[in-house]
């Protein structure tokens, strides 16, 4: 166990360091083109929504990273077995070490790219508050989620080769139909409009987005939320029962 | 003790077409209640092995001989676990090494050094073994400087003496080896052929696929001639290599 977590680590380390190696700044590219991407998108968006800059864009910041962090962990785990091919049909090592590699990396650079709230939160004075601590149990919630899911994700991607590329669009179209940009209380009803209080990935983000932002996630994200990491853990753990010995058949 | 038990194992393969591998046409196959393309369901399987039994005690050196595709890698990779048979019985006591492709896990962006820290824990190589034989393993890659130089500045005969001279710090009960590793650069054999040697006589079990006739004879005390994935001979060297390679030329 303690072994599997060292070699998923050392290899998430490894893939973040062969990505960048041969730039002086490093993952630190990423967290830049974040911070002009959140830059840009502030500017242009708080003009058409009228909004206070000081309020639109710390929204946005948050929003954006966490809603990444998530998106791009739950894309990227689709090819944690593809992309290990080599090596699960050479060794035995449990798969949760692959999913693990994939969720530490992401973990990683979300780490790199959460520079830019503080920096973000002090030029435009927002306020700071104990209750921002929230957003810890909120983030080890939503990893227990990404957990399951990843394992899901990769397990059915190994067997529909298909499957990455539908999931990619999905997700695209997801970033339009989350409140990341926008605040669900433009949408008539609010948190109770069947687009958002349906849509899993806004209650994921909202744990982690709102005690950032000084406000309470409401009930029904943490509850939604808690329910779908047991139900996902228990589907998964009997999916990989059923299936785990197929995956070096599979790759 | 060291032990190998196999008893009616059989291996089968699937294998899937473009269409078996697409969610799409699996979903279609639902939705026409698989009476469209009934004739793909459950696919088709390759039976890799069939009805091995075995029985492998301690100091016993097994080739393993046979055509391409009679079934020796898929033996190997049921020993060292990538592969659970699709019925019968494996029992395996002692810890498996396995050296099938040492450049597994091999980054060419990574320095010679770092490569041997993360190469070796994936052939599960204990930190504490590579930290002590450190300057071993470097001063047997005849590297010198160029291993704190990335891997890929390294000629392809230095990055084979580098992942050798990893692979070879192993210290396993059981040996799983795919052909003898084969260090091109002349004036290294010798010495590759002794430090493989001594790893070798340090294992209690090596179980070893190859197809040179010298090899096997000068290192096997059992072989087993493997033929669609049956094992059609199993005895000592003399006998099996004589019936397998033909009689040994008198001269």
């Amino acid at each position: 166990m303690r072994k599997t977590w060292r070699i998923a680590r050392m290899l998430a380390v490894q893939d973040l360091q062969l990505s960048y190696r041969r730039s002086t700044l490093g993952p630190f590219w990423l967290t830049i083109s974040s911070a002009v991407q959140i830059a840009t998108i502030g500017v242009v968006f708080s003009t058409i929504f009228k909004s206070d800059i000081a309020i639109y864009v710390p929204y946005l910041a948050t929003s954006l990273l966490v809603f990444t962090f998530i998106t791009s962990f739950l894309n990227e785990s689709n090819t944690s077995f593809i992309q290990a091919e080599g090596m699960i049909r050479q060794m035995h090592f449990a798969p949760s070490m692959y999913i693990g590699r994939t969720l530490i990396r992401n973990v990683l650079g979300f780490a790199h790219n959460l520079v830019i709230l503080p920096i973000a939160f002090l030029v435009l004075g927002t306020p700071w508050s104990i209750g921002m601590l929230m957003a810890i149990p909120g983030f080890l919630l939503v990893l227990v989620n990404l957990w399951w899911l990843g394992h899901l994700f990769a397990l059915i991607s190994l067997r529909f080769r298909d499957f990455p590329p539908i999931f990619g669009s999905i997700i695209t179209v997801a970033f339009y139909a989350t409140p990341v940009m926008w605040f669900s209380d433009q949408v008539p009803g609010g948190e109770s409009n069947l687009l958002v209080s349906l849509n899993p990935l806004f209650h994921l983000l909202s744990i982690v987005r709102s005690p950032l932002l000084g406000e309470l996630a409401s009930q029904t994200s943490w509850v939604v939320s808690a329910m779908m990491a047991m139900i996902g853990s228990a589907a998964v753990v009997i999916l990989y029962q059923r299936y785990q010995h197929k995956i070096a058949f599979w790759v | 003790m060291t032990h190998i038990t196999l008893d009616k194992v059989c291996l089968d393969f699937p294998v899937y077409n473009a269409d078996a591998r697409s969610l799409k046409s699996s979903l279609v196959n639902v939705a026409t209640g698989g009476q469209l393309r009934a004739g793909n369901k459950g696919g088709v399987t390759v039976r890799a092995l069939e009805d091995i039994s075995l029985t492998i005690e301690p100091g016993e050196r097994v080739g393993l001989v046979g055509h391409n595709g009679a079934g020796k890698s898929s033996l190997l990779r049921v020993l060292n676990g990538v592969y659970r048979p699709s019925s019968g019985i494996i029992s395996v006591d002692g810890e498996i090494g396995s050296l099938i492709d040492i450049n597994i896990g091999i980054n060419s962006e990574a320095t010679g050094l770092e490569n041997i820290t993360t190469c070796a824990a994936l052939l599960g190589i204990p930190k504490e073994t590579v930290a002590e034989k450190l300057s071993d393993i470097i001063e047997f890659s005849e590297l010198g400087n160029y291993i704190s130089m990335p891997v890929r500045t390294y000629s392809s005969g230095m990055q084979m003496r580098l992942m050798f001279s990893i692979a070879t710090t192993m210290n396993p009960q059981i040996l799983v080896m795919d052909e003898w590793l084969s260090v091109g650069d002349d004036s290294f054999v010798k010495k590759a052929k002794e430090r493989l040697g001594k790893l070798v006589s340090e294992t209690d079990i090596l179980v070893f696929a190859s197809h040179s006739r010298e090899t096997l004879t000068s290192t096997c005390n059992r072989l087993i001639w493997l033929e669609h994935g049956r094992i059609k001979v199993d005895g000592d060297v003399a006998t099996v290599a004589n019936a397998y390679f033909g009689p040994e030329d008198p001269a």
